[in-house]
């Protein structure tokens, strides 16, 4: 069930809220935590045994790494019971989502010896990515003794399998919301505050991601070689712009639904493509994953504080380790190791001198990050090699090929994509920030609210498609 | 009250979306209601006008019929009636197609030069969408044609004419507003899901019928709904072949040779095993720019000259 769906917001969400509002402030983690196991049933049926097969056994973990009494648990046993829990937590997700790939892989070399496994088709559990880099971080922090492990299962399980960021992130530290499980403020200017960032994550998901999704779909339709130079390059912006707006909408409508809740969760999205600098980029892009990868790899690993061959190598294993995170699949690989390069190009050629342009930094980001993406959104290498074809026609294209795709889709989403841009600006959000509590913004926001939810409701058809579960 | 009116004020938005969800809701109910009690269809699937064509997602068992396949492209090449008793469709099937067999060759398809699409009328989905874009019919074609198109919808469906570059035009006004001598329709990828292939063929009809009336001079092309390369329709959905070949076949017999003419566009695109030749698409569905010369010259090979 996703949030932008009359299911959501028409449906869970209400009777959620009303069951969690009323109850005793003692029982509202349990009601949280027994509406995220709804929550995730209703996506993802009996995969919901495996989220709490990882619960249960984190749980037990934490206690036993935190260790009782202190003086009879030594160090050494808590580091043991460390690297069991989290070669646990890796096994599961290694072997729902990358099983698949392996044999895939596996099959190539054996072909030598004449022999073929199986095809392996796992279905991936929803969220699996997420919780489990949640869990090993928890199991970490109680090892580094920066947390005190969770009191019960409910807070821990509360923790894990939250609604609103079970399935997408943002990735949360158990520390960053502690305070929350334990004692949550709940009052109506929260409840205002978070409803009005849902809104404008709902906007920016049904109304600008959508549409420009919608632009993109374009280009595949009649195959890349058939698209010109100028139609390539704006379907590698629309789908820039898909990206971001449906990521930054759901982390967006994630955040407002938690403080709704009276939780407070880490933004995951600031103003990225604003950025100066690759580099920076990903410390604006997807922030709670690049804190992960930076907190629980980079660092342990030595960081920067070492020799540059060990720098090389620790940046090579977080951006081989970030590429496949998304997914299990060669072109996230490449699309990876292409950021390790930018990075280290930057880290010790260009970035100083990058550093001190003003316009030239940003045509810099604004024309590879697309590029990137390209990369990302093509499973098939060969379609990465023929769109590449088309961004840049060394070679000519073909005769059928014309530039009128180009301006009939300009003609037809030029107003969404000054949206976009302007959208993608750090001083759009300073106005809003400004203006916030008028009554004027309220009313677009309310506006907003209802167009989204009409897109939502004509753009399927059939609003109540799932009444039969 | 003073203190209540502030509260309100302060959280405006809270009661705002309340109401709002309320009426939503409301209306959202009322439309669907309205929608399940008119037609038929509503329990089929869902298309968004920005989805494309190969999203949609209907569970349905169609197998891959080896003989389905051969049949569509037999009817259509060959003379020989003994093929015909292989049509899969109502028993008095195979008299149409005997009588239909015999007018073509009084009434036989010409090659012809671009004057003759000056007048023309082409309506479709995606796959024509494709033509309108990449292809090379002359400037004079008129397209109606969107993207998720599906025969439902055409009567009262509006789309930019020329296709994703034009103003806005309703269907109505574009077949009244000026009598066209050829209309070559290609729909029904986007309506596999729905509904069974009979009712598919009825409501055809029910389109060729307003079509005609409004345009009584006009020549009415059907093409055959091209069909899935082996890759797409192993997807194992309601967008198979076999799918598509009985609608093809229903398709051919609303011909009646005399405004109405069926175009097997099928027998230039697909390959031996009856699948669209791999080489001419990329998403299984719609012709690539490159292949969309194949179609056209189908067209200029295939007119009825009166």
């Amino acid at each position: 069930m996703v949030f932008s769906s009359i299911d959501f917001i028409f449906r869970f969400l209400p009777l959620f809220l009303i069951g969690y509002y009323i109850a005793p402030k003692n029982y509202k983690n349990l009601i949280l935590l027994i509406g995220s196991l709804i929550f995730y049933a209703w996506g993802d049926g009996w995969y919901l045994l495996i989220l709490l097969l990882s619960v249960f056994v984190n749980f037990i973990f934490g206690k036993l790494i935190e260790g009782h009494g202190q003086q009879n648990q030594t160090q050494k046993t808590r580091l043991t019971f460390l690297w069991v829990i989290v070669a646990f937590n890796f096994a599961l997700l290694v072997l729902f989502k990358y099983t698949g790939f392996l044999v895939e892989n596996l099959n190539v070399l054996l072909k030598l010896f004449n022999v073929q496994l199986p095809a392996a088709n796992m279905h991936l559990p929803l969220g699996i990515s997420y919780f489990t880099f949640m869990t090993v971080s928890y199991q970490v922090d109680v090892y580094r003794r920066e947390i005190h492990a969770a009191n019960n299962i409910v807070t821990f399980g509360t923790y894990v399998t939250m609604f609103p960021k079970l399935i997408s992130g943002p990735i949360t530290e158990y520390g960053e919301i502690v305070n929350g499980l334990y004692f949550k403020k709940i009052s109506l200017d929260n409840i205002e505050n978070g409803l009005q960032t849902f809104i404008l994550g709902l906007g920016a998901k049904t109304i600008l991601a959508d549409n420009m999704g919608t632009l993109w779909a374009g280009m595949s339709r009649y195959g890349y070689e058939s698209i010109s130079c100028p139609y390539a390059w704006l379907g590698a912006i629309s789908y820039s712009f898909q990206l971001y707006f449906d990521f930054f909408g759901y982390s967006l409508m994630a955040i407002g639904i938690g403080r709704m809740l009276g939780f407070e969760l880490p933004k995951n999205f600031d103003h990225p493509y604003a950025s100066g600098s690759i580099s920076e980029f990903w410390r604006r892009w997807h922030i709670t994953l690049g804190k992960w990868f930076k907190k629980y790899i980079y660092f342990p690993l030595g960081g920067s504080r070492c020799s540059t061959i060990k720098i090389v190598r620790n940046t090579f294993l977080v951006w081989a380790f970030t590429g496949l995170w998304h997914g299990a699949s060669w072109n996230f690989i490449l699309w990876g190791i292409i950021f390790f390069g930018l990075i280290m190009l930057e880290r010790f050629c260009i970035g100083k001198y990058l550093a001190r342009t003003h316009v030239l930094k940003h045509v810099y980001v604004c024309f590879l990050i697309p590029l990137t993406w390209i990369v990302f959104a093509m499973r098939d290498i060969g379609d990465i090699g023929i769109y590449f074809s088309r961004l840049f026609p060394f070679r000519g294209s073909p005769d059928f090929v014309t530039t009128k795709d180009f301006w009939n889709a300009l003609g037809n989403y030029w107003q969404l994509l000054v949206a976009c841009v302007f959208f993608c600006l750090p001083v759009t959000e300073k106005i809003y920030n400004r203006f916030k509590d008028s009554i004027v913004i309220k009313v677009i926001l309310l506006i907003i609210f209802v167009f989204s939810m009409i897109i939502v409701n004509t753009s399927t058809n059939n609003p109540f498609m799932y009444s039969r579960f | 009250m003073n203190s209540v009116f502030s509260i309100i004020k302060s959280h405006i938005l809270i009661f705002g979306v309340v109401i709002a969800s309320i009426v939503l809701a409301i209306i959202f109910f009322i439309q669907k209601n309205n929608d399940s009690s008119v037609s038929e269809n509503s329990n089929n699937i869902a298309l968004s006008s920005g989805q494309s064509d190969s999203d949609i997602h209907q569970p349905a068992t169609f197998a891959v019929d080896a003989n389905g396949n051969k049949i569509t492209q037999d009817i259509n090449t060959t003379t020989n009636i003994e093929n015909i008793d292989n049509v899969v469709a109502p028993e008095d099937g195979s008299t149409i197609q005997t009588e239909a067999t015999e007018t073509v060759s009084n009434n036989s398809f010409q090659t012809v030069e671009d004057g003759y699409f000056h007048d023309s009328l082409f309506i479709g989905n995606s796959r024509t969408v494709g033509l309108s874009l990449y292809g090379s019919m002359p400037e004079e074609t008129t397209f109606y044609a969107t993207v998720g198109m599906n025969i439902y919808d055409l009567l009262t469906s509006t789309a930019q004419v020329p296709p994703e570059e034009g103003p806005e035009k309703s269907f109505t006004s574009v077949i009244s507003e000026k009598q066209y001598g050829k209309i070559y329709i290609m729909l029904g990828i986007n309506d596999l899901g729905t509904g069974t292939s009979e009712s598919f063929a009825e409501y055809y009809k029910t389109i060729i019928d307003t079509i005609h009336q409004a345009q009584p001079n006009a020549i009415i092309y059907i093409q055959s709904i091209i069909n899935i390369s082996a890759e797409r329709d192993a997807q194992g959905d309601a967008i198979s072949n076999s799918n598509i070949n009985e609608k093809n076949a229903l398709l051919e017999q609303l011909a009646n040779n005399d405004y109405i003419y069926y175009l097997n566009v099928n027998e230039v695109l697909i390959d031996s095993n009856g699948f669209l030749n791999a080489d001419y698409t990329s998403d299984g569905v719609h012709l690539g720019g490159g292949s969309l010369s194949l179609w056209e010259d189908y067209l200029y090979s295939h007119a009825i000259v009166k």
